[in-house]
Formats: C-alpha cells, structure tokens, sequence
C-alpha cells in the first residue's frame, strides 16, 4: 500500500463527499464552513472525469504539488540566472517532507502551493494578467494566502512613485473586484473561527517547531539528522551578496508568519504548520542558491537522505485503515444491527459516507462544533437516542476502554490499528427474581 | 637541508607522518578490549602452536590478518605493526597524490594531510588492527605501479595484480578495489590502446588470483579446502546479508554510476575518472554487509581523501556534479548505515590521565570498562591454574581471555556468536564431553541459552570460581576409589 491508495482520513473524506455534490450546493455548503471553494469544485470536474477512487482524488493533489515544484524552480531559475544545475531547486522543492506529505493528501494544500507559487513567480516576473489569475485562485483555494498577497504588496508599496501610484496598484484593484463575491461568506467564516477554534495559542516554541516541520517534516525518522546538518553546512557555505534578494525571499517566508502569530496572540489562534506551508519554497530558495564550491556535496547529502525519508513515507501510509474498517462491517451488518459514530476526540462520519456506510455520530446531549464539519451534515447524521436493535456496531479511534452506551454491554472489539470497531450487545432486561 | 617542493621528504610530509604517530601511539599501550583483535590475536596463537586456520580454528576473514597477529604475538606488538604500517601508509600515500596532482604541489599537500590525519583518528577505529588499516597499503602501492595505466611493462601489471591479491587475502572487500582497477583498465581505457589494454588487464587479473589460488592449492593439499571455502567464501556470502540489508539496490546503484562514468568518460578528466570509479566501488566495499562498524570506511579513505581536494581545483560543471555526488554519497553512507561514532577524545583523554598519573594498572584498565579488568583478572587465574596447552572453554563474548592468557578453546570456535552463528552446539558439546576440559567459564553476558551447556556443567562440574557475574566452573573430581 502506498499514500495513493490508503484509506481517505477525515478531512479528506470530507472534501470527497462534498465535492460530489452539484457545484451551486458545493458553493453553499463550502461558505459555511472554514474554506473557500476552488478546490473542491475542481475536484469535483476532476472526479466526475477521473472517478471518486482514493487514488484518483490524491492523483490531482499530487499533479498540484509537481506544478508547484516546477514553479519553484522557475522562480530559482529568475533569481539566478547564472546559477548551474536550477534541477536541484525543483528537486529540494519535491523531496521537501513537509510540502511531500501534502502532495498525498486529497485537501487543498498543494492546490495552495500551486497557487501561491505561481503568483509568486509571475508577480517576479511582472506578468500582471496571470499574476492576477494566480492570485484570485490562490485566495479562492485557501484565506492565509491574503498573507502572501501583504507581501507583495508591501513590496509594491516600497517601490511605488507618483508616477506609477495607479498602475502599481491596478493588479490589487482587480483582484479586490475579483474577491468581492467571497467577501461575505468570508466575514462569516471569520466570525465562526472567532468564536472558537480549535487550535492553541502559539508560543516561541511553535515557531520553532513550524521551521523544523518545514525542514524536516513532521514523521520522526532516523535521517532527519543528515538532513539537519546538511542544511546547517549549506548555509554555512551559502555566498550572502544579493541581499535584495534574500530581502524578498526572507519577507515571502516570515511576513505570513508573523502576522498569523501576531493574531493569533490577540485573536483565536490560527497559526498551524500547514496553513503556512506556502513559506516553505522561500526557505529552499534561499538554501539552494548560490553557492559556493563545498555546497553541492551538502545538497546531496540533503536530496539522498530526503529522497529515502520521503520513500518510506511513501510505502508506509499511516492514516487509519478505514476502508478495512468498512469492509468488515458490510459483511457482517444485518438489519436487525445497528451502526453508529461514537463522537470522542474525533467522529468518522465522513469516512462512513464516503465508504458507504450509514453510521449516524451517537450524540446524547449538546451539539457539535463548527470546525467538526457541522456545514456538511444533515439531521439524519446526529442521532441522540440509540437505535433500538439486538446489537450495535461502534465505530471510534478514542479509548475503547471509556465507551459506555446506556442499555448494552460491550461484546468485541475488532482493532483496525487504532481505528475500532467495537460490538455491543442489549442488555438482557428480564431479571428474575428468586 | 629541507628544500621546499623538491626534497624526497618535505618538511610538511614528516610533520603529517609526525601526527599520525602522535595521534596513534595511545592505542600502543591500550589493554585488551576490542574483541575482533583478541580474535585474531587467538587465531595467531593457534597458527602458532600448528593449528590449521578454519578446520581447528575459525574466523571468517582470510588468512593474512591471522599470519600477522601469529608473527605479532601479542596486542603490543600488533599494533606496533599496525602503526608503523600506517605512516608507512601515508608516505605510499604521498606518491599516489603526486601521481593524480603531478603539477599542483598544493593539492598533494592537502591531500596527504587529509588521509593522514583521518587515517590515524578514533572516529575509524584507526588505533584497532583490523584487517582494513592492513589492507590499503598494498590496493595504494599497487596502483602507484600502473597509474596511468600506460607504458608500464607487463611485470608491473603483474605485481600489481599481486599486491591487490595481498590486500585481497586480508579482507574480501579489497575485491572492489580489483575490480574498480580491472574496469578502468579494461573498459574505460580500451578505446586508447585497444588490444595492450586487454591483455595488461588479464594479466593484472592473473596477478590477484595466483596467490589466491596458491592458498586453494594449501588448503587442499591439507584437506581442509571445504573449511577453507565455507569460511572465507560462503560465510561471507551470509554475512553481507545478516545484518537485514540487501547489497542488490546498491549494486544497481553502482552499475548505473559506472555506466553513467563510462558514458560521460571523454568528458572527465582521466585521473578525476579514475578516482570516481575507484572511490564509487571501494564505498561499496566498505558497505557492503551494511555493518555499522566505522572501520570499514578506512578502505574508502584514500579514494575520499583524494576526491575531497580535488573539489578544491577548478573543475567542468560535469566533473563538480560528479565530485558532489560522490562526496555526498560518502556522508550520507556514514548516516544512512548508522556507524558508530566513537569519542574523538576519550581514548586521548584515558592516555594523558594515565601518563599524569604515571599509572597503567588497574584504574587504566577500569577505565575501559569493568569487563576488561574482569578479563584480565581471569585469565591470570587461568595461567596459574592451567598449563600451557590446556585447552579451556568460554561461553560468552570475550576472546580476549584466550588472547591474554595464550590459552586456546576447546573447539573451532572463540565466542559463543560463532557457536550461534554456525549452529555449533552439537560439535562443542560432544566436544566437551569428550575431551573434559578442566575449566568451563560461563561469562554470563549469552542471552542465547545453551541448555545442553548448563546439563553438563549442572553434573559434571562445580563452581570454583567468580569473578564478578563471570563463573568458573571446574571438573569434578572422581574418587580415587
């Protein structure tokens, strides 16, 4: 089994089950949760042409991520021209373990850097018509790329006169006309992450976390510290002498940083490693080129140890086997079971829908949060009382242990590697007193 | 009078050999403690007292290794041997850099100092006298006789071919060597001089097997040709696959290397091409059983050595890319396969402790550990209570009893990872049974049990003796009447 054809996890469940729908409920049903729309509606061309399989959903993440890539070593290539082998730019690009990760995941990250990058490299090369057309997808396919959007503003701004004030301007003027349909959808989706969100304040120490994710991914492996210290040794040996440059590159990869950290500080916090993962070709760029004479055999020692780092990765998928999961429970379901989502640390009901399964979330009291997909559920997916059957079958990846459903008694727990599917049995009510 | 770049012995090169002695001589009077040199030392023994090598006693290295710890006698003289092999190494060294920089004294300098100071650190075990710090020296004098492999006569090659069958007869890697040699002889050099390059080639090849086949021919006209193969040859096979890596993706690797070389030939600068190549095998040499143990990058070092000052002239894109790749190869070998990474200091730090103290006894000894004083302590109990060709046996992984007391084990084998190894329990307990030997120790550090082993001791034997977890088991007496 590869990253291709593992089980879809959650989110990437949801997105699956979302983008089958006709694209005007698409649109609506994206508005009212945390994203905008692009990616699913491509997703959703993309499926009705390729099918709705797991590896034809990643296969359009993974043709983002290679066109990401190659945008990154064009924007090497603009940078330096002069500089030999531009290749180990888009190389560094693809092995990069973070940016890896989401180039296999059916989600809209790699679309993000796709999107990113190439309105990075057309704004470099003043193509205004499809930095303007970059732009616009990169901020219909994820919000933080309004964070690169400052940059390059602020770059605009540092350059601007009195004579090229509205043309330095008129891309933005677009791409603000251009945003407008989205602007309320957006204050509402805003005013949701406001009243709670899911993730922690950040602190000094999730910053150096991200730039270790960025560098060296987030799965532990034992050549991390090859990596690690080809890294240090490039830019040991990396010329400093084109600060405009490095200037450019430093504020693409810091900017969108420290304005999430800064909001998080104030507002909800939304600083998370793969919302900024656009900030990661800045780093490459900046590590690849140029060079001096000794940096060559540290890239390679880079791209080596990546490329048997990302291999791994590759073949040994580690997201829950739910597919499994839902073949047990077709063979053995009868209608006289039931079959049910128990709500923990987390609920499956996409990964239910999308395998074809009908297993409602158990939830007794209380509603769910917004960020748990709440914009894709129908009343029929929540249940409060439970199905009165002879057995019922709970699906859950929290602690079997601490399930306890009111009127049955745990029978079985069949172990999927941490995703579980756990028999319960009625209670027999007819005691007979002696 | 020294006179710079043109004396035989520059002013540089003896403060570099300097070095390399300075660096080595703490290992000179370091105790007993590496476990493959008690080995060998005990092999050397046993070559001594008219064992035949692998019918009567075993290891799986060839034969050279074993004949020099035989002349060395003890670990002093060992790594006496070993030491003055190295400088001379590193002189052998020097002519092979003035071979591949003829016109650029810089880089023969460089060069020479690199090899010499990472031929003589802890971080490739260069102190221990393991068959790699012995092998080079004859792979650098071999190619020193025919680079660049033209106008040399045909004697030469021959010589050659035997020196590398020298490095070859101390460990099966130098093969790589050969072979990286017999490539670039025959392959890479064919164009220029057609059919001379042919035959220098096979009589270069002629020159590594005769001895080879000499030692077939000994073996055999002692019938011990079978134990000769299965240790040196098939036990070898096994070996470069025990450790749960298969050498096949990078034998691919090292294919599609060569073929690129081989490819790109008229493009690179012929000695750059050589080394490339020679480097590229011997690296697959040193990791071919993909063992963590940092002495079997000491068969890379001359290659390495040489590739990294030659980064330092300017060179083609292609060559650079080339140089790059192999250099980041050489790193990511050292992280991917896990060597270990000994102290750089610590056996400095133990040699100047001791030398401040003026004391080489006990807290020396302690300093390397518990078990090597517990050693030291038995195999003095072994002396005096053994006589010279007693035999003892040992269950447990410490040959270096055996090396210390100059007392040999009861059977083929030296430690119990042998015994486990090659499935020989059976052979060692009707071994036991039948030659009854007077003491039986039980080191206590097998994990693997050996219940056969307990039975007998449990009925024939009693404890006599401890020393620390170590027990020492003696015959039971019978009574007289």
């Amino acid at each position: 089994m590869t990253q291709f054809d593992s089980s879809l996890w959650g989110d990437e469940a949801w997105a699956a089950t979302l983008a089958v729908k006709p694209i005007w409920k698409i649109i609506t049903i994206v508005s009212k949760d945390t994203s905008p729309p692009l990616y699913y509606l491509l997703l959703h061309i993309w499926m009705k042409i390729f099918g709705t399989s797991e590896p034809s959903i990643r296969c359009l993440s993974f043709l983002f991520f290679l066109a990401a890539s190659f945008f990154v070593f064009l924007i090497g290539k603009s940078l330096w021209e002069e500089e030999k082998y531009p290749f180990l730019t888009f190389l560094l690009a693809f092995l990069n373990p973070f940016l890896f990760r989401y180039g296999f995941e059916g989600r809209m990250y790699s679309l993000l850097l796709l999107t990113t990058t190439s309105s990075m490299y057309f704004f470099l090369k003043k193509k205004w018509t499809l930095y303007i057309i970059s732009t616009l997808a990169a901020l219909y396919t994820h919000h933080f790329s309004i964070f690169l959007v400052l940059t390059q503003l602020f770059w605009i701004i540092k350059g601007i006169t009195r004579k090229n004030f509205f043309s330095s301007l008129k891309p933005y003027l677009i791409i603000g006309l251009g945003y407008l349909p989205w602007l309320y959808p957006l204050y509402y989706q805003t005013s949701l992450v406001q009243s709670g969100f899911w993730l922690s304040k950040p602190t000094f120490k999730s910053v150096i976390d991200l730039f270790g994710n960025f560098l060296l991914g987030t799965e532990k492996h034992f050549l991390q510290k090859a990596v690690f210290l080809g890294i240090l040794f490039i830019l040991f040996f990396r010329k400093f002498k084109d600060w405009g440059k490095d200037l450019f590159l430093l504020s693409w990869a810091i900017i969108p940083i420290t304005l999430t950290f800064s909001i998080s500080l104030v507002k909800s916090s939304i600083f998370y490693d793969r919302y900024l993962l656009y900030c990661v070709p800045p780093i490459i760029l900046i590590l690849v080129s140029p060079r001096r004479t000794f940096s060559l055999t540290f890239i390679f020692l880079v791209i080596f140890s990546l490329m048997v780092i990302d291999w791994h990765y590759f073949t040994h998928p580690t997201k829950r086997p739910f597919r499994e999961l839902a073949n047990y429970v077709k063979e053995n379901l009868k209608p006289e079971y039931g079959l049910i989502n128990y709500n923990d640390q987390a609920h499956h009901l996409f990964e239910s829908k999308y395998y074809g399964l009908n297993a409602p979330i158990y939830l007794p009291e209380g509603s769910l949060p917004f960020y748990t997909g709440t914009a894709l559920m129908e009343e029929k997916d929540i249940i409060k009382i439970l199905p009165n059957k002879e057995k019922i079958m709970v699906i859950s990846s929290g602690d079997p242990g601490k399930i306890k459903l009111p009127g049955y008694t745990f029978e079985e727990k069949i172990d999927f590697k941490n995703l579980y599917l756990l028999w319960f049995k009625k209670e027999n009510t007819n005691s007979h007193c002696g | 009078m020294v006179q710079k770049g043109k004396h035989k012995f520059p002013l540089w090169l003896i403060l570099g050999i300097a070095m390399a002695f300075f660096l080595r001589m703490p290992s000179l009077l370091e105790p007993y403690s590496y476990g493959d040199e008690c080995i060998y030392l005990t092999l050397g023994h046993a070559i001594k007292r008219g064992l035949l090598l692998y019918r009567d006693i075993h290891d799986n290295k060839p034969p050279l290794l074993y004949l020099l710890a035989a002349f060395s006698g003890n670990l002093f003289w060992f790594r006496t041997i070993l030491l003055f092999s190295g400088l001379l190494t590193i002189f052998l060294f020097f002519l092979l850099a003035k071979r591949f920089f003829p016109k650029d004294e810089k880089m023969v300098k460089i060069s020479t100092l690199i090899f010499s100071f990472l031929s003589s650190i802890p971080l490739f075990e260069a102190g221990v006298a393991n068959a790699e710090n012995f092998m080079i020296l004859p792979v650098i004098l071999g190619i020193i006789l025919i680079f660049p492999f033209r106008n040399q006569s045909k004697l030469i090659f021959f010589i050659s071919g035997l020196l590398f069958s020298i490095s070859f007869l101390f460990k099966v890697p130098a093969a790589f060597d050969f072979a990286a040699i017999f490539l670039f002889i025959f392959l890479f050099n064919f164009s220029k001089r057609n059919w001379a390059n042919f035959l220098n080639s096979l009589i270069f090849s002629f020159g590594f097997l005769f001895p080879i086949f000499l030692t077939f021919i000994f073996f055999w006209s002692k019938n011990a040709l079978k134990y000769y193969l299965s240790a040196f040859f098939f036990q070898n096979v096994s070996y470069v696959s025990s450790w749960g890596s298969t050498p096949y993706p990078r034998l691919i690797l090292l294919f599609l290397f060569t073929f690129f070389l081989f490819l790109k030939r008229k493009k690179i600068e012929e000695s750059l091409l050589f080394l490339l190549l020679w480097f590229s095998f011997s690296l697959f040499g040193a990791t071919l059983s993909g063992r963590p143990y940092p002495h079997y990058l000491i068969q890379v070092l001359p290659s390495f050595s040489l590739l990294l000052s030659s980064l330092l002239i300017k060179k083609k894109p292609t060559e650079h890319l080339l140089l790059s790749f192999s250099l980041a190869l050489f790193l990511f070998s050292f992280f991917y396969f896990q060597f270990w990474i000994y102290s750089p200091i610590e056996p400095y730090k133990k040699f100047a402790k001791a030398t401040f103290k003026k004391d080489f006894g006990e807290s020396y000894l302690s300093a390397f550990g518990q078990k090597i004083k517990r050693n030291y302590e038995i195999s003095k109990f072994l002396i005096l209570s053994t006589s010279k060709n007693e035999r003892v046996f040992i269950w447990g992984d410490s040959a270096c009893i055996y090396a210390l007391s100059g007392r040999l084990p009861l059977g083929r084998y030296t430690v119990s990872y042998h015994i486990i190894d090659f499935n020989g329990f059976a052979e060692t307990i009707s071994l036991i049974k039948e030659k009854k030997p007077k003491f039986i120790i039980d080191l206590q550090d097998e994990p693997k049990p050996f219940p056969e082993l307990k039975k007998i001791l449990e009925e024939n034997y009693f404890l006599f003796n401890s020393f620390d977890e170590a027990k020492v088991y003696h015959k039971k007496i019978p009574p007289l009447y």
